[in-house]
């Protein structure tokens, strides 16, 4: 006699207490967020139910996954998802009662798996409208009988058609819906001839690839992200209203930060400072101690250049709050356990060579290059002189920024160095005095 | 309050970020039946094109003297619904914003029944102050399409060069009587090796060939009045003379100075110990090779951040807690030239974190190939300097190696001195405008409005706002340019309304709102043999210091009178029916 998950509906106040049991018992988490695999709600007003996984007899999720990784427990009677899931979702579509999930948030298929034979759901109902009981088992059928719908072959094939109509699917209700009418599906590219008599080229700078840095092993280890990627995770838009780290959703509290990634180092090419990320870093620092308070951070650095006014007072705060500074260059990130990841530096102030450290999470501060489109912009010939590094040269610096090797064309911001915001806003100050200067000279010696 | 007001009122869903927390319905309905109010209706988006058209329309057909919109911050959309009414032809100053946004559905999330009742409460005060408006102009002024330019440095130079090319007359007020500043003492500089001199006189060459600027050497700014486009100024120019301009606007260009250490301070006044200024004039100077007391120098020590980025331990008095920014890349370029003269002289570099930023990376990797040595000190171990057998040693700690102390013996050592602001108290009192924490003149915002100060049409550059280098200083210059130029060029300025206003009746003329104004807006006059206090419109802020400090009572706010704000206090004191 196998135990079974027996619900009855009109004990059900939809309380929502087994969501959060379920959450706790998988995730550590309580948010909604966690995908709980039982799920309570009301509807018609008045009908309180319960929704959690069948565990069918000839279960259609089990049929339809191409790489059988739902297989049923013998000791609980729960079909689990294992470790072959390839996340091809299939499985979502085929359950009738929408009772499988792929949860974003963890980037996994959550189903029901009785918590190995102690479902936390039943013991928290305090109706007792979920309750864990004996009944006759039903005649399992063994997972090697059953006959797939797709190969796995088919089945990738069908998941990369997906349109991602839950995106658009140009139905046209949000035209309808618009008290604006901001919404046109009609619009057409246009080509606008414009004639001018003098153009700023602001077309800015192009992010460092961090996976040109094989040996931090960007792409590879889901918890080595980008400064660009923190800077969404700590802005106050963060998907999900929270800080979490990508390969589990865990709230990070050990994060390090490698600074010159990218720059300063011959290895990829780029012998410059990029003038910005020891500030952004820093600045990220901040956030990340107000959103994860009880987090370490540690970062490590070669300089730090806070060099702009109040950088260097910005740096001493952060200081004073805590962020460990580590001068040393990051030789290597490898990867330990639950996804976490070893950084190998040279302990360049302690002076003991080679060191090594355990965070949870890793951020990569990129540094800037040249877009180097903003060469080629001018079509009939006119190539913009660059500089030794491939930015717009400005070809007299000191008395004449921003003017460029055409007559007319001036530069502003990050088009001719990497500048940080208010480096970039005076520069483009100076390149609209320039360009109205010119201007005005044009028209008065016509 | 008799006069009958007809008032158009908007609750505004936005998008369920109000409506989801705030019954914007019961508000509307609260209110339909208020005293004055016409028209109230619930919108999605009020900023939506649709229904600012809808709201022109109503205003026109109803002939609506007064506009309410409950919405969100007026820090988003209060322009854009002056613009509505400006649009209906109704008076933008009679139109009040309501914030039932920020300061309403989004504080208050968990309890709608109380939310709805603050939100009633607050459109209720923005009717009352709505009922109370009168129709108000910008003040208008003209602007002089002159500027006066202080400082006559690399910074204020170029400035002028650039306004005269717009077309625009500029007077510069240099107060040595050499212009050119910093700059034109050095020799090669970074990152072009050109001659600092050279750029001065090139510059000054190019200032000489324009007649629309007017240069006063050994000169002084001693006086400002009147108001943004439309100042009047006094210069004392040589021999105590004096010289009065009208001019639209200003831009201050006064530069630094240079740190100059305490005695002792690493073994300052020691000989053989220098700052980074005198150390490069020396260079700037050598040829063939560098002698120092008349001997050839083998061997330098830099010590980095003198002045700059020192602790908050107390042993310092109001230390420069800031990164004087030029001096890592002004040092590592200076040891190079050093290198290029004798190459055989050995310089050790004392630094705590090298900031040769950017582009300028290239001279500190340039310097390491060129016999230069860098030893990093941590920031709670700084060098010391001593006298040995007649011999200067520095002793550090380095922290490249495990913090041992090596001795550095020296024929000189240079201090790496930084930027500290210039004395300027009677310049600054003259402009009143603000200086930040670390003395140097302070912009309004670092990104957002990086030349201007809180007085409005006077602008800051170069090394004056905060040290800068060269291509910098002349960057920050270019961008007050470009400010005071789309100011004059324009030909005048509007100002908002919202200033104080002297009941002259009540008035004593006590002197009392006069010592309160920052910002010298208030002036004694003589009307009908009475003195009273009068307001000048373009220097008044409406800060409504004055208003506490008037014994008679006699001041109010344009827009925002007493009797206003008491209507709006007892509006949002009123129970809820
Ligand atoms: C992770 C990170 C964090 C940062 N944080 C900070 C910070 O906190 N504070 C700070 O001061 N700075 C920060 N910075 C630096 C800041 O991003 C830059 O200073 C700033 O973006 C430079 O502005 P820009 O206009 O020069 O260039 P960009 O921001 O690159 O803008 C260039 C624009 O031109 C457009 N464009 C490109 N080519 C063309 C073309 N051919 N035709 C038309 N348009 C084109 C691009 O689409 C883009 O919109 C940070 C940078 C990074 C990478
Ligand atoms: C040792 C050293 C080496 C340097 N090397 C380099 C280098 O190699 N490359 C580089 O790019 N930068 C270098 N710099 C920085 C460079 O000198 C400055 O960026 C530049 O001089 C700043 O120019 P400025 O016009 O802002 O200020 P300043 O040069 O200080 O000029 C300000 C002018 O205003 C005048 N003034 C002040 N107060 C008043 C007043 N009340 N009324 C009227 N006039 C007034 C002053 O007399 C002065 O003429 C160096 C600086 C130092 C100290
Ligand atoms: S700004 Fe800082 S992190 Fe960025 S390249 Fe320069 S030294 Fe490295
Ligand atoms: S630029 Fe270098 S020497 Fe100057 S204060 Fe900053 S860190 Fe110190």
């Amino acid at each position: 006699m196998a135990k079974q998950l027996i619900f009855t509906p009109n004990r059900c106040v939809d309380c929502k207490n087994c969501e959060m049991a379920c959450s706790f018992v998988h995730t550590r988490d309580f948010t909604k967020l966690a995908m709980p695999r039982v799920q309570a709600f009301t509807f018609k007003e008045d009908i309180k139910a319960v929704s959690v996984c069948q565990q069918c007899e000839d279960a259609p999720c089990q049929k339809v996954c191409p790489t059988g990784a739902l297989v049923r427990n013998p000791a609980t009677g729960a079909i689990e998802r294992t470790d072959s899931c390839i996340l091809c979702k299939s499985c979502t579509l085929a359950c009738p009662y929408g009772n499988i999930h792929f949860d974003p948030v963890y980037d996994e298929i959550v189903k029901c798996d009785f918590c190995g034979g102690d479902p936390a759901c039943a013991k928290v109902c305090p109706t007792r409208a979920l309750v864990w009981a004996e009944e006759p088992a039903p005649d399992i059928k063994q997972d090697a009988e059953i006959e797939r719908v797709f190969t796995e072959e088919e089945a990738r094939y069908s998941a990369n058609r997906c349109l991602d109509c839950a995106d658009c699917s140009e139905c046209g209700e949000c035209v309808k819906a618009c008290p604006a009418d901001a919404i046109h599906f009609d619009m057409q590219p246009e080509e606008i001839k414009i004639e001018a008599n003098s153009v700023i080229v602001s077309t800015g700078f192009k992010l460092f690839d961090a996976h040109l840095k094989t040996n931090y092993g960007y792409g590879k280890y889901p918890n080595v992200v980008t400064a660009m990627q923190m800077d969404r995770l700590v802005s106050p838009t963060k998907p999900y209203n929270r800080t979490m780290r990508p390969s589990d959703g865990k709230a990070p509290d050990n994060i390090a930060f490698v600074l010159c990634t990218g720059s300063r180092d011959c290895t990829i090419g780029n012998p410059l400072c990029s003038r910005v990320c020891c500030m952004y870093s820093i600045k990220q620092a901040q956030l990340l101690m107000g959103s994860l308070p009880l987090a370490d951070i540690t970062i490590y650095y070669i300089d730090i250049r806070a060099f702009g006014k109040g950088y260097e007072e910005f740096y001493q705060q952060a200081k004073e709050m805590g962020v460990y500074f580590v001068k040393g260059r990051v030789a290597k990130i490898e990867p330990v356990e639950d996804g976490n990841l070893s950084v190998f530096y040279e302990d360049i102030d302690g002076g003991s060579g080679q060191q090594q450290m355990e965070h949870d999470l890793v951020v990569l501060s990129i540094g800037l290059l040249p877009n180097m489109d903003a060469l080629n912009l001018f079509k009939n010939g006119d190539r913009l002189e660059a500089d030794a590094y491939s930015y717009v040269k400005e070809i007299n610096e000191d008395i004449e920024p921003t003017r460029t090797s055409i007559d007319g064309v001036f530069v502003a911001g990050t088009t001719s160095a990497a500048r940080d915001i208010p480096d970039s806003i005076l520069h483009a100050g100076a390149a609209a005095a320039q360009a109205a200067g010119y201007i005005h000279q044009l028209k008065a010696s016509r | 309050m008799s006069d009958k007001r007809r008032i158009g009122v908007y609750v505004c869903h936005c998008g369920g970020n109000i409506s989801d927390y705030v019954d914007v319905e019961q508000v509307r309905d609260a209110v339909k039946d208020d005293q004055d109010v016409i028209i109230s209706k619930n919108v999605m988006f009020a900023c939506s094109d649709a229904t600012q058209q809808e709201i022109i329309e109503d205003i026109e057909r109803e002939k609506l003297d007064g506009l309410v919109v409950a919405s969100c911050s007026p820090t988003l959309h209060l322009q854009t619904f002056k613009a509505v009414a400006q649009r209906a032809n109704l008076n933008p100053y009679q139109y009040t914003q309501v914030n039932l946004r920020e300061q309403c559905s989004w504080t208050h999330r968990n309890n709608m029944e109380s939310a709805t009742e603050k939100g009633i409460k607050l459109v209720r005060a923005g009717i009352a102050r709505t009922r109370l408006t009168e129709p108000l102009t910008n003040i208008r002024i003209e602007t002089k399409p002159r500027t006066l330019v202080i400082g006559a440095g690399v910074a204020g130079l170029r400035a002028a060069l650039a306004l005269a090319d717009l077309g625009l007359a500029v007077f510069v007020v240099e107060k040595e009587s050499e212009v050119g500043g910093w700059t034109k003492k050095w020799g090669k500089m970074f990152p072009n090796n050109r001659l600092g001199n050279d750029t001065i006189e090139y510059l000054l060459e190019q200032v000489k060939q324009r007649e629309n600027i007017t240069l006063f050497t050994d000169a002084e700014l001693i006086e400002k009045g009147g108001n943004v486009g439309d100042f009047s100024i006094k210069i004392r120019v040589k021999e105590g003379e004096t010289v009065s301009l009208d001019v639209g606007a200003i831009i201050v260009a006064t530069g630094f100075d240079s740190y100059e250490p305490f005695d002792g301070e690493y073994g300052y006044g020691l000989n053989g110990v220098v700052t980074l200024p005198q150390f490069k004039e020396m260079v700037d100077k050598s040829n063939g090779s560098l002698n120092f007391n008349d001997h050839q120098v083998k061997n330098i020590a830099y010590i980095y951040c003198v002045g700059s980025r020192q602790p908050e331990d107390g042993e310092i008095e109001n230390p420069n807690l800031y990164c004087s920014r030029y001096c890592c890349s002004a040092a590592v370029h200076t040891a190079s030239c050093v290198a290029d003269i004798d190459p055989n002289i050995n310089q050790y570099h004392l630094y705590r974190d090298m900031r040769t930023y950017g582009k300028y990376e290239v001279m500190f990797e340039n310097a390491g190939k060129k016999k230069s040595l860098f030893i990093r000190f941590d920031d709670e171990s700084s060098p010391e300097v001593e006298v040995s057998n007649g011999a200067l040693i520095v002793k550090v700690n380095d922290a490249l190696d495990g913090g041992e102390e090596i001795e550095i013996g020296a024929d000189l050592i240079v201090l790496v001195t930084g930027m500290v602001p210039r004395e300027n108290e009677s310049l600054t009192n003259v402009l009143k405008i603000p200086i930040g924490l670390d003395g140097f003149y302070n912009e309004i915002h670092p990104k957002l409005r990086p030349v201007e100060t809180v007085v409005d049409g006077v602008f800051i550059s170069g090394t004056s706002q905060g040290p800068k280098t060269l291509a910098e200083s002349v960057t920050s210059s270019l961008s007050a340019v470009s400010k005071s130029a789309a100011l004059l060029m324009k030909g005048y300025v509007d100002l908002e309304p919202f200033i104080a206003e002297v009941d002259t009746d009540k008035c004593v003329w006590c002197g009392e709102c006069e010592k309160s104004c920052p910002y010298g807006a208030i002036e004694k006059v003589v009307c009908d043999t009475k003195e009273v206090a009068t307001i000048i419109p373009a220097l008044c802020k409406g800060g409504g210091v004055c208003i506490p400090d008037c014994p008679e009572d006699a001041i109010e706010i344009k827009g925002y009178t007493d009797q206003q704000i008491r209507s709006m206090i007892d509006a949002l004191a009123k129970e809820v029916a």
